[in-house]
Formats: structure tokens, C-alpha cells, sequence
């Protein structure tokens, strides 16, 4: 059923509102060979996820219709996809000491500050979390 | 609510007015019910004339309390009525007394207590005249009471009015004490209540001002968290696609290109770091920066630092080394934002280097503090602006136009000094012009 299993590609869902963001975020993974999906609210992002299978979410922050941390507290309390999901991982340019802190509660598995990392660091450290 | 208060002045003149009145009452009673209880031992003077005297202090003493609010109130002046009253009372009690035809009653106390009231009752404008003639009258009335035989040349005789004389004095003061005594609290009661009052509405404005205050402030730190996300936002897409950019090959682009690039990066970069740094700023100033404080090794912490910052050194040609400690460099602090002080101060340090300069990080222990210094061979900081150093927006102007080529956000040092505060650690700096700077911080040991 997994992608990955076809052919060995990694699947990743980048949940981000801002267009120019989700797209380079988007292009740059592509290119480093991964299979991207993107949602650009909550809601569509919450229902990408509850179906699971994603090696790995980068989950943005202050999102429309829902925000990524009631996202991924709707996604901790529903029931669990039939192939689960990988690292989820906080995408956001909120300073630390507020959404992480709420984040880390709710079982994150790590966060990138947006405005801290070129695109060539947002690969190294999706690699990192995808352990390759 | 406001039952709820410690002991107050108020109470405390409350308890020492009661116990003045309740001594006076005392006293009233023994002069006045004893000589009734055993009329031969003591013979003082007649129990009736000691209550009516009493009585007289209070009323004389209250009715010129009286006159003087009301004519303190109207702004006039009022001595001339008392003057007026002792007059008349005097002359009209003498009079009283000859109708009545006792004369043999020694008269001339009752001039000594028209002028002992009016001196008890008139601290100001004291009547000279009235007194004047209130004492030669009476000793007048002395030398006719004498020369008609009512007070005989006797020992025993004077003696005996004396103490009447004396007794009734008492009593007629005890009068006038107690009134003033009552008045004078009530005085000080009402301007104590007036001030009460006034203290507890501008408590009120007070309170309702610092929580209005304390809304802005919050609304202000809102408004700075969400500003600094909305800017970093499009910060981060114009940073990530110039990075696009750059990294094309070498042949992509001219070297014009590539710098301007380099210089539209590296702007980007500074906004981004000032856009953050705003952000802790008003975190700090709005008391809301919380620390997660927990275990950390200085030392490792430093070897990340040293790792982040070392092709910027090597490519200035700044020799730069991490001293190894002698001592465990464990101290609880957060590490982020301690990480955040030991990379601005050597940054900083590389920053103020001139080429083939050294930066050095190494550790001390003194007492239970561990001290981490950044030491550097730059330009050295004047006395005249050590003050400024760790003060907001603080740039010392000539030494970045000599040496730095990306000026800082300006706040770095502020905001480490706070931070270092937040620690209950302190931060510090030695300079020499010429010679280079060693800044220190230390954080109480972990």
C-alpha cells in the first residue's frame, strides 16, 4: 500500500499556509528525490494525516481553519491510521519558548525554525529526522 | 474586604484617646463622689460646685470650638467675640452673685477661671488686655474680700481656700482638657478618615491604571509575537529563495552578481535577527521570557558555538580556540538562551578581530559560580562607552566603522545581560584600548 514500498521513496507532508513557502519547501525535497504532498490549511492537512502513511510531517504552526497544534492534538485522540504516520515535526517561525513548550505536550518529535534555515539545512535535518 | 486591614493609626488614637478619657473620668469621680463618701477626711471643696465646674470646662470649651469653625469656615476673625464673652460672663456673674446677696462667696475664682479658659482655649490670639483686666480685677476683689473681712488673715483660712481654690481649678481644667482632648481627636479622626479616603481612591486609580498597563502590555507583546512571525514569514521565503539562487554554479553567475547576492542575504539575515531579537527584548521588558532551566554543560555548549562560528573566524583569519576546563562546567540554565549569550559574544569577539587576531573561549570557577570568558585581541572598548555597552541600541559607532562589516541588531548585549540577570548570574567586561576585550559571564554552579 505504501509508496515507499514501490520504489523506495520516502512520502512527506508539508502542512503550510504560505504559498511561496510550501512550494520551495516543496520543489527542494522533490528534488532530493522524496514523494511531497501539501496541504495549506488544518483541515485539509488534518485529513491528509488521519490517513497516515507519511514518513514524515512537517506541520506549520498558525494555519487557517485549524492550527497545527490542535491538528496534531485531533490526530493524537482520533484513531489510529492503518499504516502509521512517521516523525511529526513543527515547522514554524513562533518563538520557542511558546508553541514548542505546547508542542513537546502534545508529542512532537522535534521542530525546525523556518526563519533560521536555508533550504539546504530544512534537507539535512528532513534526512536527519528520516534517518537516512 | 476593606475590614480586612493591620492595625491602622486610626486604632491606635482610637485606644489612646479612650484611655485619656477613662483617666480623667477617674480622676472627676474621686474629687467629685469621694468628698460626698466621707465628708469629714477629706474637705476639698463642695462636691456640687467641683461638678458644675467640670461641666462648665466642657461647655465653654465646646462652645468656642464651635465658634471657631464657624467663623474659620467664613474666614473671620473671631477673637473678639471671646473677648466679648469673658467680659460679659464676667460681669454678669458678679452681678448674679450680689443679687442673689452671697457675696461672701470668694469671687474673684471665678476671674482666675475666666482667665485660666481663656488660656486654655485660645492657643492663638490670646486676649492680653482681657486678661489684664480679668487679673487686676480679681485682685481688687482679693484686697475687697479682705478689707471687708469675708477672707481673714489667717493661716488656716487661706490655706483652706487655696484648696478649694486649687481643687476647683483642677476641676474646671479636667473640663476643659477633656473637650479639647475629644475635639482634637475628632479633628484628627476626620482628617485621618479625609486622607483615608483620598489614599484609597487613588488606590483605586492606581490599580485600575497598572492593570490597563499591564493589558497594553500584554497586547503589546502580542502585537510584537505576531508582527515578528508576520515578518519572518516573508523573511524566511525572500532568505530561502536568494539561497536558491546562490547556489547555482560558479559559471551561473558574474561576480558582481554574487555579491550582490551575498549582500541581500546577508541583509535578510540581519532583519531576520532583528525581527527576533525584538521579539526578546519585549518579552524581557514585559516579564514574560520564561526560562526552562535545566542541566548543561558550559563546555559542550561552547564546542557548538565554536563549531557555528569557526568558518566565519577561519575566513577572517581569526585564531580562534576553546580553552578546555580545569573544572565540571555543569550549571542550570536554559540552555537555548545561554547558548544565545556565548554565540553573540563570540560573534561578537570575531566580529571586533582584526585579521590574524585570537578569540578564546575558556572557563574559571570561582567560588560556586562558573565564570565563561570570551576574550579577544580587537580595538578594545573606550571608558566612556563601557556604559553604553549593555544598553539598548547601543552601538559604539567608531569602532564599527573601523573594523565590523555587518553591524549587529544592537540589542545582542542587552539582551544577554538581562538574560544572564534572568539566571541570577552576572556579566561583566574588562577592556583595553589597543589591547582587546574579555567579556564574562557566570552562572551559579549546577
Amino acid at each position: 500500500m505504501n509508496q515507499k514500498d514501490k520504489n523506495g521513496q520516502k512520502r512527506i507532508l508539508i502542512v503550510e499556509d504560505e504559498l511561496y513557502l510550501r512550494e520551495l519547501y516543496q520543489e527542494v525535497l522533490e528534488e532530493e528525490g522524496f514523494i511531497v504532498e501539501t496541504a495549506s490549511d488544518g483541515m485539509e492537512g488534518y485529513s491528509k494525516a488521519a490517513k497516515g502513511g507519511y514518513d514524515l510531517i512537517l506541520l506549520d504552526v498558525m494555519l487557517p481553519k485549524m492550527d497545527g497544534l490542535e491538528l496534531l492534538a485531533k490526530l493524537r485522540k482520533g484513531p489510529k491510521p492503518k499504516s502509521a504516520n512517521g516523525p511529526i515535526v513543527l515547522l514554524t517561525n513562533l518563538s520557542k519558548d511558546m508553541a514548542i513548550s505546547k508542542g513537546k505536550t502534545l508529542g512532537i518529535d522535534g521542530y525546525l525554525i523556518k526563519s533560521d534555515l536555508t533550504p539546504g539545512e530544512i534537507i539535512a535535518k528532513v534526512k536527519n529526522y528520516l534517518k537516512i | 474586604m476593606n475590614k480586612k486591614r493591620p492595625i491602622t493609626i486610626e486604632k491606635l488614637q482610637e485606644l489612646s484617646t479612650g484611655s485619656k478619657i477613662g483617666v480623667e473620668i477617674i480622676l472627676m469621680i474621686l474629687l467629685v463622689i469621694l468628698p460626698r463618701i466621707f465628708p469629714g477626711i477629706i474637705q476639698i471643696a463642695h462636691p456640687n460646685s467641683l461638678a458644675i465646674n467640670f461641666i462648665l470646662g466642657v461647655s465653654t470649651s465646646i462652645f468656642y470650638e464651635l465658634l471657631q469653625k464657624k467663623y474659620q469656615k467664613d474666614g473671620k476673625d473671631f477673637t473678639w467675640i471671646i473677648n466679648a464673652q469673658i467680659i460679659t460672663s464676667t460681669v454678669l456673674l458678679t452681678w448674679m452673685l450680689h443679687l442673689v446677696g452671697r457675696i461672701n462667696g470668694p469671687l474673684f475664682v471665678i476671674y482666675l477661671l475666666m482667665i485660666m479658659e481663656s488660656a486654655l482655649n485660645l492657643t492663638t490670639n490670646l486676649p492680653n488686655i482681657v486678661i489684664t483686666i480679668a487679673t487686676t480685677a480679681t485682685i481688687i476683689e482679693f484686697i475687697f474680700l479682705v478689707f471687708i473681712g469675708e477672707i481673714p488673715l489667717n493661716l488656716y483660712h487661706l490655706l483652706q481656700l487655696a484648696i478649694k481654690i486649687a481643687a476647683i481649678m483642677l476641676m474646671r481644667s479636667y473640663g476643659v482638657a477633656l473637650a479639647q482632648t475629644i475635639i482634637s481627636e475628632k479633628k484628627a479622626n476626620e482628617e485621618i478618615q479625609k486622607s483615608t479616603r483620598k489614599l484609597r481612591y487613588a488606590t483605586r486609580k492606581l490599580q485600575k491604571a497598572n492593570i490597563r498597563l499591564r493589558e497594553l502590555s500584554t497586547l503589546k507583546d502580542e502585537f510584537v509575537s505576531i508582527a515578528s512571525h508576520q515578518l519572518r514569514t516573508p523573511m524566511t521565503a525572500i532568505k530561502s529563495y536568494l539561497w536558491l539562487v546562490m547556489q547555482k554554479k560558479d559559471e551561473a553567475l558574474n561576480s558582481k552578481d554574487r555579491k550582490n547576492l551575498d549582500r541581500a542575504y546577508e541583509s535578510t539575515e540581519r532583519t531576520i535577527a532583528l525581527v527576533k531579537d525584538m521579539l526578546t527584548v519585549s518579552r524581557i521588558e514585559g516579564k514574560r521570557l520564561d526560562l526552562d532551566m535545566v542541566e548543561i554543560d558550559l563546555y559542550e555548549l561552547a564546542k557548538k558555538v565554536c563549531e557555528e562560528l569557526k568558518i566565519k573566524a577561519d575566513e577572517k583569519g581569526i585564531h580562534f580556540v576553546l580553552g578546555s576546563p580545569k573544572t565540571k562546567t555543569i550549571v542550570k540554565a536554559d540552555q537555548e538562551r545561554i547558548r544565545e549569550v556565548l554565540q553573540n559574544l563570540t560573534d561578537n569577539a570575531i566580529k571586533f578581530t582584526p585579521k590574524g587576531g585570537r578569540v578564546r573561549i575558556f572557563f574559571k570557577k570561582a567560588g560556586r559560580r562558573i565564570e565563561t570568558s570570551v576574550s579577544d585581541t580587537g580595538a578594545g572598548i573606550s571608558k566612556q562607552d563601557m556604559p553604553k555597552l549593555f544598553q539598548k541600541f547601543s552601538r559604539l559607532e567608531h569602532s564599527f566603522s573601523k573594523i565590523a562589516e555587518t553591524p549587529g541588531t544592537g540589542l545582542g548585549l542587552y539582551i544577554a545581560k538581562q538574560v544572564v540577570g534572568l539566571h541570577k548570574g552576572s556579566i561583566r567586561v574588562k577592556s583595553k584600548v589597543g589591547k582587546g576585550s574579555v567579556f564574562t559571564f557566570s552562572l551559579t554552579e549546577g
